[in-house]
């Protein structure tokens, strides 16, 4: 038997390490920046990029977990804009050109579409996602028609779910100091958002539309806390900023379950089921949405909620992936 | 399997992905795989997804038989000495080129077929 030596050194664009966790965003000054902190605050380590993952702006994190298990290596990329088809397509290519990671997750902010089940600040983890209305059209009995055209739903894998009910669980029951997924946005009396809220919710109150969906919002649960409120829910994914208010009720009559809509999960969540039919299963990737409620589905006057949002998102994510996650799942 | 870290990536990648995976006593194996970097979950990972590139790219199927430490040293059967001539006439051809570049492959042997030559992929970037 002999030795032949082939020289493959100019594949230059494929060259993209290994990977456990892939992480989207959609907003670069408010989602990728919060994970961006987010990881630093769990001790996550930025490696250098290879020349592929720059090109593809995907950066490159390790971040120790327990003592006696590697770092999980996190690859996070900011897609710069919102919607199924950009996140499903870049998805989808990555997935079709690179060994594909265990587990791919969108970190960000989303819309409520019930406010007894997400309320302003809390954030959505998804159980499933539905992927609704592939169209533009918008317009409310449009917006009927098309929501009843549906690209599948993609539930959360079981034993994930156990993971993140397990770790929230954990989470809530300790002490600030001791708890894993902590915020980083400042809610104390000396902090700006108190006045914000206390401004913005005069003026809701006092506006027809708003009115009703702020009823029983106790904003003071967020008032120097720093532990997220975290949710396991359905999701709705589609390509509409949602700001209608009898939309919002007709989505909400559509399924009575739905938690949040979000636009990006939906074709992430479609890539990675083509990606496992079309490779059979063989390194059986996972996704699901984590989702900080930034606004009511209503008319966009709540955005004093965004960062707050975006930063809970952020930190239960990587509490959850430093304490909580076993890729063995 | 030499390391307690190797027997955990073997079990570790038959639990994620059955179909591609041996049972624990095959011997069967007639391709060794040698991969460039550390055992851990994302390299199972690189194990199983180039399994699915094999069998879509190149249309072979294969069973990971056994996961070895040291540079990651993957055996498989890839079905038997024709499947292992077709595997190896394939890369003479330059089509496992792209393949073994993004699941940064150091070598290919076929231990079960002594008339094909063992294969290594040279490139720099591996080591930056």
């Amino acid at each position: 038997m002999a030795a032949v030596k082939r020289n493959i050194a100019a594949g230059d664009e494929y060259d993209i390490e290994d990977c456990d966790v892939l992480i989207f965003t959609a907003i670069e000054e408010l989602e990728a920046h919060a994970l961006d902190s987010h990881l630093a605050r769990v001790d996550a380590k930025r490696v250098e990029q290879t020349p592929a993952e720059r090109l593809k702006d995907l950066h490159r994190w390790k971040l120790p977990v327990t003592a006696d298990q590697p770092d999980l290596i996190v690859l996070t990329r900011c897609l710069g804009r919102a919607g199924n088809g950009f996140a499903g397509i870049e998805l989808s290519h990555l997935l079709h050109t690179q060994h594909r990671p265990r587990l791919v997750v969108f970190c960000g902010i989303g819309g409520s579409l019930d406010m007894e089940k997400a309320q302003l600040g809390n954030v959505i983890v998804s159980s499933s996602v539905h992927w609704r209305g592939f169209d533009k059209i918008s317009g409310d009995s449009i917006s009927e028609e098309m929501r009843k055209k549906s690209l599948e739903d993609h539930p959360v894998n079981g034993r994930l779910q156990n993971l993140i009910s397990s770790f929230i669980k954990t989470n809530n029951g300790l002490p600030d100091s001791d708890a894993q997924a902590v915020g980083l946005f400042p809610t104390t009396k000396e902090s700006g958002f108190r006045s914000s809220c206390d401004k913005w919710l005069k003026a809701a109150a006092a506006d027809e539309d708003l009115r009703d969906d702020i009823a029983d919002f106790r904003v003071d649960e967020y008032y120097d806390r720093v532990k997220p409120i975290v949710r396991l829910g359905k999701v709705m994914s589609w390509d509409f900023v949602l700001n209608k208010k009898s939309i919002r009720e007709g989505v909400k009559k559509d399924d009575k379950d739905y938690f949040a809509v979000e636009m990006e999960t939906g074709g992430m969540s479609l890539a990675v089921r083509r990606a496992r039919e079309y490779f059979k299963d063989d390194a059986a990737t996972e996704v699901f949405a984590v989702r900080g409620i930034s606004d009511l589905c209503n008319k966009k006057t709540d955005d004093v909620f965004r960062e707050l949002a975006a930063d809970h998102a952020a930190a239960f994510l990587t509490g959850f992936l430093k304490s909580g996650y076993d890729s063995g799942f | 399997m030499n390391t307690d870290a190797a027997k955990a990536a073997f079990s570790h990648a038959r639990r994620l992905s059955p179909s591609f995976v041996s049972g624990e006593s095959s011997d069967a194996a007639d391709l060794i795989v040698g991969f460039f970097g550390h055992i851990g979950p994302a390299a199972t990972n690189r194990m199983l997804s180039f399994q699915g590139s094999l069998y879509r790219e190149l249309g072979i199927y294969s069973k990971l038989a056994s996961i070895e430490a040291g540079c990651i040293e993957c055996t498989y059967d890839i079905g038997g000495a024709d499947m292992a001539t077709r595997l190896s006439r394939l890369i003479e051809e330059g089509r496992f080129d792209s393949m073994a570049y993004r699941y940064r492959i150091l070598f290919v042997r076929f231990p079960s077929s002594q008339n094909l030559d063992e294969v290594f992929f040279e490139r720099d970037s591996l080591y930056r």
